[in-house]
C-alpha cells in the first residue's frame, strides 16, 4: 500500500469505522512508513487544537460593535417592519 | 474491527447542532442546555417580544459583537462578516416572536449566525482566485508533507492555536466552513451535509483536506509535534 492509499483510508475513516481488511492494511502500512505515522499523529494534534480552539473562541472578548454598522442593522429593520405594514395595508 | 482514528468532537461548543437549512430562522423553541437564564436576559425578550425599539437596540449592541465574531469565522472578509451579521439580525428580528426560551439567547443567536453565513457560502460561486488560493494552499503543504519534519522545542499551546486559527483563514470557505462546523462547532457529518447542500462524501472530502492542509501548516511550521 503506498502513502496515497493510507491517506485514502485515513479520509474514508471519518465516517466509518474501517472494514478488518482495510484495517489491516492500513496498520501494515503504519508500520512501514515512519512519515505516515508522523502524518497520524499531526492530524491527531489538529483535531485536537481545532477543538481547543473552539474552546477558546466561545470566551474570547470581542469589541463593540461599530455605531454605524449598529445604525445600519436597526435600519434593515425599520424597513423591513415598513415592508411588512406597507403589504398589509395595501 | 475497525477503530475510529480520530474521535469526533465530543465536546459541543454550542448547546446543540445548528439544525435549520439556510435562509429560515432556526425553529422557535430549539433544544439547548437546560441552565438559568438571567433575569436580564427573559425580561430582553420579553420586550423584544413587545416590539420595544430600545430592546432591539440592546439585543444588537450586546450580542452583536460575538455574533460578528462568529460570521468573520467563517468568512474572515470583512464586508462579507458584516453582511451575515445584518442577515442574522434581519432573521432574528422576523423570528424572535415565536422564541420560546428553550436555549439560551445567545445560543440560538449564534445558530442563526451560522446559518446566514452558511447561506452565503452556498450561494457563492467559486471565483478564480478563490481555486488559486486554494492551490497554492494545498501545493505548499503536500512538498512539505515530503520533508521529513525536524525536531522542535516542546511548544506553547497557544502558539499551536493561533498557527490553526491563521490557518483556518487560509483554506477556502467551504472547506474552512466544513472544518468548523465539525471539529469546532460539533456537528455531525450528515448535519453539515444538509445544511451546505451537498452530499456526505463531498463533506468527508471536504474535512480529510482541510484537516490535512491544517496539519501540514503545523508541521511547516513547527516541524515535529511532540
Amino acid at each position: 500500500m503506498n502513502c496515497e492509499r493510507f491517506d485514502n483510508l485515513l479520509e474514508a475513516s471519518l465516517t466509518d469505522p474501517l472494514g478488518p481488511v482495510d484495517q489491516a492494511e492500513f496498520d501494515a502500512h503504519l508500520s512501514a512508513c515512519p512519515a505516515c505515522v508522523v502524518t497520524l499523529q499531526h492530524y491527531v494534534i489538529t483535531t485536537q487544537a481545532l477543538q481547543a480552539l473552539g474552546a477558546l473562541e466561545s470566551v474570547e472578548e470581542t469589541p463593540a460593535l461599530p455605531e454605524r454598522l449598529v445604525q445600519k442593522i436597526l435600519a434593515g429593520r425599520a424597513a423591513a417592519t415598513q415592508v411588512r405594514r406597507g403589504t398589509k395595508t395595501a | 474491527m475497525g477503530t475510529s482514528l480520530v474521535s469526533p468532537a465530543s465536546n459541543q461548543r454550542r448547546s446543540g447542532p445548528v439544525k435549520s437549512a439556510p435562509g429560515a430562522a432556526p425553529a422557535a423553541a430549539p433544544v439547548g442546555v437546560r441552565s438559568a437564564v438571567p433575569d436580564s436576559e427573559t425580561d430582553l425578550i420579553r420586550r423584544l417580544q413587545a416590539g420595544e425599539e430600545a430592546a432591539f437596540a440592546e439585543l444588537v449592541r450586546t450580542y452583536g459583537p460575538r455574533m460578528l465574531a462568529a460570521a468573520r469565522r467563517f468568512l474572515p472578509r470583512e464586508a462579507d462578516a458584516a453582511d451575515v451579521l445584518q442577515d442574522a439580525f434581519l432573521s432574528v428580528f422576523r423570528g424572535v416572536g415565536g422564541f420560546e426560551g428553550g436555549s439560551r439567547l445567545s445560543t440560538w443567536l449564534h445558530r442563526v449566525t451560522v446559518n446566514a453565513a452558511l447561506m452565503r457560502i452556498r450561494a457563492r460561486s467559486r471565483r478564480p482566485e478563490v481555486q488559486a488560493e486554494e492551490s497554492l494552499l494545498f501545493q505548499s503543504t503536500r512538498r512539505r508533507a515530503s520533508e521529513p519534519p525536524t525536531a522542535a522545542d516542546a511548544l506553547g499551546r497557544g502558539e499551536i492555536l493561533d498557527c490553526v486559527r491563521s490557518g483556518l483563514t487560509q483554506l477556502p470557505e467551504e472547506i474552512r466552513a466544513v472544518v468548523r462546523l465539525r471539529d469546532i462547532e460539533g456537528m455531525e457529518l450528515r448535519e453539515i451535509s444538509g445544511l451546505l447542500g451537498v452530499c456526505c462524501s463531498t463533506v468527508k472530502t471536504r474535512l480529510h483536506r482541510g484537516r490535512m492542509a491544517l496539519r501540514g501548516l503545523l508541521e511547516a511550521r513547527f516541524g515535529a509535534l511532540e
